[in-house]
């Protein structure tokens, strides 16, 4: 759901601990046991009411949905606007301010019919203008927001009454739901748009359950229960407004501030980091959530270069990866799950069966293949390039500490074989720019999009001089992506990626290595809080103990 | 880093009674440049000798040893990734002494120029010192972090941004005491017995210069030591791989509570090398240079 | 005197206009185009070369430039990258949490820092001083960071004596005030002991002696008045220095300043957040010097200005 480069520290503090929009749970992943009632029954009036404090580790820097991908902001979006649709907890898609939607015969025109008399919190009311007006506003001025590139597909848009909006595309886009179900899709409300005249970086209305109280920048940000909600999606048992009366971001950029921060009681909810989770899993005041993220890390080839444009070299470096050392060293065994595919298995498309088509550790196949490529060794020394070179290649990834733990283990890993590996961490935003200039030999970082279309956005051919930063393009694997951004059929289309991944997993651009998985420490004062199947919280029948 | 600015505007003014020079006092001074000399040598040699002095590899990573508190196997405990405290410590040495010598030299020889140029042209003048102003006028982290991030975490960028950030300080000190010297009337003299600048820059500007300019290397030398680990502290500094004090206490604000050993031994080594430098800098400044203390 | 002001004023634009045109090349040197770190990890080609486009990054660097010029002659220097918003709201915004901890600061080290010069004055020679000028040498040397980290450890995990969140309360700016406070409190106390004894050595110091004055008036009234002067103008420096100077432990503190958003927005490369903190920060420096050449002036009629 997030675009962001994945920063593992925001990724834990944040993602995805708050639903924000809708969640995803596919079938593959064993449902988690969501958290039963309390047996008690208590009464709706004595749940309102209460603060509930959550930890932010930056400023949201603005609330205009359109011009921003702070994850912050992303995920208090979840809780002023409301989407068109929602994922339910069985991955499909259903109706949150739509009611109902058809899909014409030629997969490119989206009709969708609106429910009636809800407002927005300024009291104006919801309606197809107000959807119209949102989109045509994301596509003048959103280029910062994640989704934009998805409504460039969008060709026009009608509102043949109040209650139908329609949606014309240019070509079939099967990802357009989960686009659509992101917090990033919330419906503004146009007055409140004109009254602040285009201006809503500090103005944020919609119909969601809270509204925009407070913001001291750099401080924290107090948004309010909106009492007149009225709630759509069906895993919630309360069909009404929010019990909680308020819910306060507190920006506490320091990890250790934000520990002590949960110790005081100053907060009640805190993404936990490894070394963290045997103390509060002990604490009768915290109960610990295990959840998923929608993301993995990979190790990349620089397909573009030689001598990894040849997927030989490819695959005799990924079988010296270890990745269930790096699970156990960097993250303790706790905070990730090793990947056997490029979609991680918290992602629609993901398929255990594809395991056989892993580049599994095996030191010595790694060396018998660098052996037979040419990659001799001197007596004791590092292995030398088929010409005689020295051969160094070098791992470009962030400065995040997570990511220079696993650069050194991967140094450690490679020497195993007889390659020396050189690590240069940049600073991320000067990795984004380094990547298209194809300058590094391999590349670390995470992806984090919950779609499997993730194809198109990281291994395909227009997306080279990009966001593939690994520059590579495969004619047989742009065909599979393009018939998977196309094809409306859930089953057809996930067979497609199924195709995709074990093409991937064949000629190894990507060695994917694992997925984030947050610990999520929340105050047991706090009620009634729900767990989607992947793990991620949900609060709309949660209530604060008095 | 920055908070220390005010000091180093202001060399003149610190310190230092010009009346009242007990023999207590004088000693007192010595004793400064004594210990201070001693610690700095102990530094020193730590830094040369670090592989026969560390008791593990700084750079291996034992998992299951990890944030081990003291103990006779580690001294001072060990780190987040296993890595012996103490050893990091140690060959962290390397990187606080070696950026300090880079800085101080580079600042030595680029400062004292652009000093004697502006001090005795006068029509250079005015053009150095505007751009000097300038430069000081610029927070001296930003600058730095500016260059590591455009340049990329290796050392030699690390000596080079605290370079750019320490050289106009000690321009003016030198310019200063070129222009004070330049209407004397042994300079005079000089012109008028025909010597070329560059004669009289090298054998009479320049020799006058040395007093001052050792005092002032000293602090540089310090601030230079503070400005590595800050910018290591702050993640804009030397490469991951190399052991500083700087990114150990970075490495510690995430364990500050469990592991608060990870913190104290790096954080000491820090504040007993500026220490030492700052006792030397002191002790110098009286011996070699009593003109800047009468002003 | 009015026109000497006026003089120094007139001659800091073109400091200023080097410190802008400083920050706008520096910035063209760092690798990572704003563009690409705002459109994150996911953007199109297209929509990069659109944000540039809008944000004006498209242009020849000369225009870029002249633009930021023209903007600024017409009182803004422009708009956050990232939130939109003006730089100059951005930076109001923050400036009084700046403030009030510079002010808190400054205030600390006056007091501890001449208190303890005094006190080591008095007993010059004697082991009080030594000790004392030996703490302040010892509060020169420690990192502030380093002292961030301990007072954390000490007052806020370990006693839980103050709060480790929040911004608004006294006690909250306590733990930043006093690491920010130690390093000038130190340069005080150094200078204060030796401006005292150098004027403790003064004629009209024995004169007041010599005419029976107890010990403790003469050097209330009148050593500590004279030795007061380069304290003051220490005074000032360190103002416009803290001012701009707190980056480190603002970040630690994670205090709303000037500090931590102008570190924040390097790396977030928002450079019209970048441009607005240096000019500022560099505004403060220049000012701060100013002011203290003409309290120097003022308390010591000895100096003219021409």
């Amino acid at each position: 759901m997030l675009r962001v480069v994945c920063l593992i520290v925001f990724g834990m503090v944040l993602l995805g601990v708050v639903a924000c929009g809708a969640p995803a749970s596919p079938a593959s992943v064993a449902p988690l046991p969501s958290v039963a009632p309390t047996s008690a029954v208590v009464p709706e009036q004595s749940k309102l009411g209460g603060t509930f404090n959550v930890a932010a580790i930056t400023d949201p820097e603005t609330l205009d949905l359109h011009q921003t991908s702070n994850p912050v902001a992303s995920t208090i979006f979840g809780w002023i606007y409301d989407t068109l649709v929602y994922q339910d907890l069985d991955t499909s898609y259903k109706g949150l301010l739509a009611e109902s939607w058809s899909v014409s015969a030629d997969n490119k025109t989206l009709t969708f019919t609106l429910r009636k008399g809800l407002k927005f919190t300024d009291g104006s009311p919801f309606n197809a203008e107000a959807v119209k007006f949102t989109f045509e506003r994301l596509k003048r001025v959103g280029a910062k927001s994640p989704i934009f590139e998805t409504f460039k597909n969008v060709t026009s848009m009608d509102t043949p009454d109040d209650a139908t909006f329609v949606l014309n595309m240019a070509e079939p886009y099967a990802p357009i739901f989960h686009d659509m179900a992101t917090s990033y899709a919330g419906i503004l409300s146009p007055s409140a748009v004109k009254a602040a005249n285009d201006d809503i970086g500090r103005k944020a209305i919609g119909t969601g359950p809270y509204k925009l109280k407070e913001w001291q920048t750099g401080q924290f940000i107090t948004l309010e229960r909106n009492a007149d909600y009225k709630q759509f999606q069906a895993f919630y048992a309360n069909k009404g407004a929010p019990y909680i009366q308020e819910l306060r971001y507190k920006v506490i950029p320091e990890p250790t501030t934000q520990l002590a921060a949960l110790d005081a009681g100053e907060i009640d909810l805190l993404g936990l980091r490894a070394q963290d989770v045997p103390k509060y899993g002990g604490d009768a005041r915290f109960k610990i959530y295990d959840s998923y993220t929608f993301g993995l890390t990979y190790l990349g080839f620089d397909t573009a270069r030689k001598p990894f444009d040849d997927a030989k070299v490819r695959q005799a470096l990924s079988y010296a990866v270890n990745k269930d050392e790096i699970v156990q060293v960097v993250f303790e065994g706790k905070l990730a799950k090793a990947q056997c595919c490029p979609i991680a298995e918290s992602i629609q498309g993901y398929d255990p069966k594809l395991k056989e088509f892993e580049l599994k550790y095996d030191a010595a196949k790694s060396k018998q293949l660098l052996d037979g490529l040419g990659y001799k060794a001197a007596a004791n020394g590092p292995r030398a390039s088929p010409d005689g070179k020295p051969f160094q290649p070098v791992l470009y990834t962030t400065n995040s500490d997570t990511h220079g733990k696993i650069a050194t283990l991967l140094q450690a890993q490679f020497k195993a074989v007889g390659v020396d590996l050189q690590v240069k961490q940049l600073e991320s935003g000067a990795l984004l720019a380094a990547t298209p200039k194809a300058e590094h030999d391999l590349y670390l970082n995470g992806y984090s999009w919950n779609e499997p279309d993730m194809f198109s956005l990281f291994l395909s051919c227009d997306r080279v001089k990009s966001s593939n930063r690994v520059l590579y393009c495969n004619q047989d694997l742009e065909k599979l992506i393009k018939a998977g951004r196309t094809e409306l059929d859930q089953a057809k289309r996930m067979q497609i990626y199924v195709e995709a991944q074990k093409l991937t997993m064949q000629e190894a651009p990507w060695q994917p290595l694992y997925m984030p998985v947050n610990k999520t420490a929340v105050s047991t004062k706090i009620k009634d809080v729900k767990q989607a199947q992947s793990g991620g919280l949900l609060f709309h029948d949660a209530y604060i103990a008095k | 880093m920055t908070e220390r600015a005010a000091t180093l505007t202001l060399p003149q003014l610190i310190e230092q009674p010009a009346t009242h020079r007990s023999w207590l006092a004088t000693l007192g001074r010595r004793k400064n440049i004594t210990l201070g000399g001693i610690v700095l040598v102990a530094m020193i040699a730590i830094a040369l000798l670090a592989p026969l002095i560390a008791t593990h590899d700084p750079l291996k990573l034992v998992v299951q040893d990890r944030l081990q508190s003291p103990n006779s196997a580690h001294l001072f405990g060990t780190d987040t990734q296993g890595r012996d405290v103490f050893s990091r410590v140690v060959y962290g040495a390397r990187l606080s002494l070696g950026v300090g010598f880079g800085v101080s030299l580079s600042v030595l020889m680029v400062g004292t120029l652009i000093g004697l140029l502006a001090g005795y042209f006068r029509r250079l003048d005015t053009p150095i010192m505007r751009v000097m102003d300038g430069m000081m006028a610029f927070p001296g982290i930003i600058l730095a972090i500016a260059i590591m991030a455009a340049r990329g975490p290796k050392v030699e960028n690390v000596i080079l941004a605290l370079s750019i950030v320490s050289t106009p300080r000690l321009a003016r000190v030198v310019r200063s005491v070129v222009l004070s010297l330049r209407e004397t009337q042994f300079i005079e003299a000089a012109h008028s017995v025909g010597c070329t600048a560059q004669k009289i820059i090298r054998s009479h500007l320049l020799p006058n210069c040395v007093s001052p300019l050792i005092v002032q290397i000293s602090f540089i030398f310090a601030e230079a030591v503070i400005g590595e680990a800050s910018l290591s502290f702050l993640g804009a500094g030397a490469p991951p791989e190399v052991p500083s004090w700087g990114s150990m206490l970075n490495d510690s604000r995430v364990v500050l509570r469990q592991a608060p050993w990870t913190m104290i031994l790096p954080g000491v080594a820090l504040t007993l090398s500026v220490f030492a430098l700052n006792l030397l800098g002191d002790g110098l400044r009286d011996l070699l240079d009593p003109r800047l203390r009468r002003r | 005197m009015t026109r000497y002001i006026i003089r120094r004023l007139i001659l800091a634009i073109p400091v200023l206009f080097g410190v802008s045109l400083g920050v706008f090349l520096m910035l063209q040197l760092v690798p990572g185009d704003p563009a690409l770190v705002v459109a994150g990890d996911s953007a199109s080609p297209e929509t990069i070369a659109r944000i540039r486009h809008e944000l004006g990054l498209d242009q020849p660097l000369p225009i870029q430039y002249l633009t930021f010029l023209e903007h600024l002659l017409h009182g803004s220097l422009g708009k956050s990258i990232r939130s939109n918003r003006e730089v100059m709201t951005e930076i109001l915004e923050r400036f009084p949490y700046t403030l009030a901890l510079a002010l808190a600061a400054v205030v600390l080290s006056t007091v501890f820092g001449v208190a303890m010069g005094i006190f080591a004055a008095i007993n010059r020679g004697r082991a009080a001083d030594f000790v004392t000028m030996g703490i302040a040498i010892i509060g020169l040397s420690v990192p502030t960071f380093w002292i961030a980290l301990l007072l954390i450890m000490l007052f806020a995990l370990t006693l839980r004596w103050l709060p480790v969140t929040g911004a608004s309360s006294w006690q909250a700016l306590l733990m930043p005030a006093v690491a920010l406070s130690l390093h000038s409190a130190a340069v005080k106390a150094r200078i204060t002991r030796s401006s005292m004894l150098e004027v403790m050595g003064q004629e009209y110091i024995r004169t007041a002696r010599a005419k029976g004055l107890r010990e403790r008036g003469v050097i209330l009234r009148h050593a500590l008045k004279n030795a007061l002067i380069p304290i003051s103008t220490l005074i000032g420096l360190q103002f416009g220095s803290l001012l701009g100077g707190a980056f480190i432990i603002e970040t630690i503190f994670g205090w709303p300043g000037v500090g931590r958003l102008a570190v924040q927005a390097i790396f977030n490369r928002d450079f019209p957040i970048i441009q607005g903190t240096v000019l500022l920060i560099a505004v403060a420096y220049l000012l701060s010097n100013l002011v203290v050449d003409i309290v120097y002036g003022w308390l010591d009629p000895r100096i003219r200005y021409n």
